[in-house]
């Protein structure tokens, strides 16, 4: 972690741009420059900026699998010890498992966990409740949800050097750079 | 950003293709299957392998699978003139150009009609009853047979000339309804002045709302009549809605063939992968919506557990037919959903070619597995009567697709008028 003069420890740069082609091109140079441990703000969501990140796949799909397959099993098993098990009852001369007719129940909880597994899920790999943002010691960060993109390069990317990063992200045409206090 | 869909050089005339060459091909490949389907026919027959009727069913098999390709084409027509999505231009030619094989169906339609009347011959049980019934010559005993349920049934309504009055009615309204989308067409496209044509697209939306309506009714009364009665006494209300998913499948497989077919000469620079994930995705939706109708029918059956239903599912789950269940069960839907989740599939042209390929032909097994399961077998050995669905299918396909390509190249594949909203569609992609 890196701290300037007077010891204060310093989170990350962040680069400041007034539209997201700026931004994007912003992001591919310091990729170029080696740059690896980067992040990019915009106040609308732009499916470019991850391409340029290089999110090539989210976990987010096989977060909301595993989540809806242990819903489905949980609802089958329910539905099996409670019919088969706990309190077997002849209908209709069919099986006490009547695994038929314990689909429609076992799809709903598959169904209700997925949803679940889908919204605990991107909290949790947003690193979601966030009580504090060292992001928002930068005052012209507020307006990354109105009208500004930002570029933030962390402290713990190993190129990263207090001069050498702020001299590399002045080269890259924005609007201002600002240091990020933690 | 991403790059632009060029569409300003495509013209009427840069969009039409020639396709003399799989057409010559498609009408080898169907006289071939005719021949197969007539020396297999003969030579059963002859050596007493299997009954006639089994010739009419066989028949059947391949008459039905392109009646569920050619009405599918009807329903995602008037879909996508209604709900007017941008993913309908791009489908739209080919969805017309299947429609317009509508008159081949009713000349395809006459040997099912033959069926009919053909008494003892006939598969429909209905149609043997009712040729029994006028051969009875014990007057008690007819009368007995005429107020049963099912003899009122038969001469109520499955009887052969009301069954076949029924047929021409199907005919006249759907081919209507085809003839009046496609004119309509015409008339957006082509006719010069332009708020002529702004009219004719503000009514294709009022036809195509009539054409799904018609589509559903008439589907629902076909599929009871031409298919469901096979079973003498099996009713299911689900039914027509497994039919429907078979025809939406197998229609939206075979436009999306063509597009593929078509992406790197006509639509070059406007077919883009982007496109393509969205309509593997629609194909996703619909091999769920088949195991959903098809679950459904099973479920309600098992619930229900009534004599006059179980014999349907019972046939098919008995031994020699059950790996046909297993291969639509684990292709059909595990292996399609398995692979149609994901966009690297989805976005590839060879993967999503033989994936349409593939599910069109579980489309033939589900209609093979409607019908055949139906007769009993313990009489007739082991004669591949199948060979007579196979060329039934292929030999009646190869005259459908060779008269689709001949309609398909008639007009540029793209509605040109309509041509920009892809490049809209494209833009707001990125």
């Amino acid at each position: 972690m890196s701290s300037t003069n007077n010891e204060t420890k310093v989170y990350g740069m962040l680069a400041e741009y007034d539209n997201a082609d700026a931004l994007i091109a912003g992001i591919k140079k310091a990729k170029e420059a080696g740059y690896t441990k980067l992040d990019g703000y915009s106040p609308y969501a732009v499916s470019g900026i991850a391409d340029a990140l290089g999110f090539i796949k989210s976990e987010m799909a096989t977060v909301m699998l595993c989540g809806g397959i242990c819903g489905a099993i949980c609802g089958f098993l329910m539905q099996y010890y409670t019919n088969a098990v706990d309190y077997p009852f002849n209908i209709g001369g069919k099986p006490y498992n009547s695994w038929p007719m314990f689909i429609p129940v076992t799809y709903e909880p598959g169904i209700l966990t997925t949803c679940l597994a889908g919204v605990f899920g991107l909290l949790a790999l947003c690193g979601l409740p966030k009580l504090y943002n060292p992001l928002f010691n930068v005052p012209a960060f507020e307006r990354s949800t109105i009208d500004r993109f930002f570029l933030f390069v962390q402290a713990n990317d190993e190129k990263f050097d207090l001069q050498a990063t702020r001299e590399f992200l002045l080269t890259l045409n924005p609007l201002s750079v600002a240091e990020v206090p933690e | 950003m991403a790059d632009h869909v060029s569409t300003e050089g495509h013209g009427a005339t840069d969009l039409k293709v020639d396709l003399s060459s799989y057409r010559t091909k498609a009408l080898l490949v169907g006289i071939g299957g005719l021949a197969l389907f007539g020396i297999a026919a003969g030579a059963m027959v002859a050596t007493n392998a299997i009954p006639t009727k089994q010739i009419f069913a066989s028949y059947s098999v391949g008459f039905m699978y392109w009646v569920a390709v050619t009405l599918g084409a009807l329903f995602f027509l008037s879909l996508q003139y209604l709900s007017g999505g941008k993913w309908g231009i791009l489908m739209r030619r080919p969805f017309e150009a299947a429609t317009r094989c509508f008159p081949l169906l009713i000349l395809f339609f006459i040997p099912v009609a033959g069926s009919f009347f053909a008494g003892k011959n006939s598969p429909y049980p209905w149609a043997e009853f009712y040729d029994h019934i006028q051969h009875e010559t014990n007057e008690e005993l007819k009368k007995e047979e005429l107020e049963s349920d099912y003899g009122r049934r038969v001469v109520e309504y499955s009887n052969p000339t009301f069954s076949l009055v029924r047929a021409i009615g199907i005919f006249v309204i759907l081919g209507g309804i085809i003839f009046v989308l496609n004119s309509t067409a015409r008339k957006a496209e082509e006719n010069p002045d332009e708020n002529a044509a702004a009219d004719a697209r503000a009514r294709q939306k009022v036809w195509g709302s009539w054409g799904i309506i018609l589509y559903a009714l008439c589907g629902m009364v076909l599929i009871t009549d031409w298919v469901m009665s096979y079973e003498k006494f099996f009713a299911s209300s689900m039914f027509p809605l497994i039919f429907h998913a078979n025809a939406m499948l197998s229609s939206f497989a075979l436009a999306l063939l063509v597009l593929i077919g078509l992406r790197n000469t006509a639509l070059k620079g406007i077919y883009h992968p982007s496109e393509q994930i969205h309509l593997g995705s629609f194909m996703l939706a619909m091999a769920l919506f088949w195991v959903y109708t098809t679950y459904s029918q099973f479920m309600l059956v098992w619930a229900g557990n009534l004599p006059e239903e179980l014999g349907y599912p019972l046939k098919r789950a008995s031994e020699g037919w059950k790996p046909i269940w297993y291969v639509l069960l684990g292709l059909r839907f595990f292996l399609a959903f398995g692979l149609l989740l994901f966009r690297e599939v989805k976005s590839n042209a060879k993967a999503m070619r033989i994936i349409s390929i593939g599910l069109m032909c579980m489309v033939g097994v589900d209609i093979f597995n409607w019908i055949e399961p139906t007769f009993d077998r313990s009489q007739m050995g082991y004669a591949p009567y199948w060979l007579l669905d196979i060329g039934a299918i292929v030999g009646l396909g190869g005259i459908w697709v060779w008269y689709f390509l001949g309609q398909l190249s008639k007009y540029p594949v793209l509605p040109v008028r309509e041509i920009y909203l892809l490049k809209g569609h494209h833009d707001e992609q990125h």
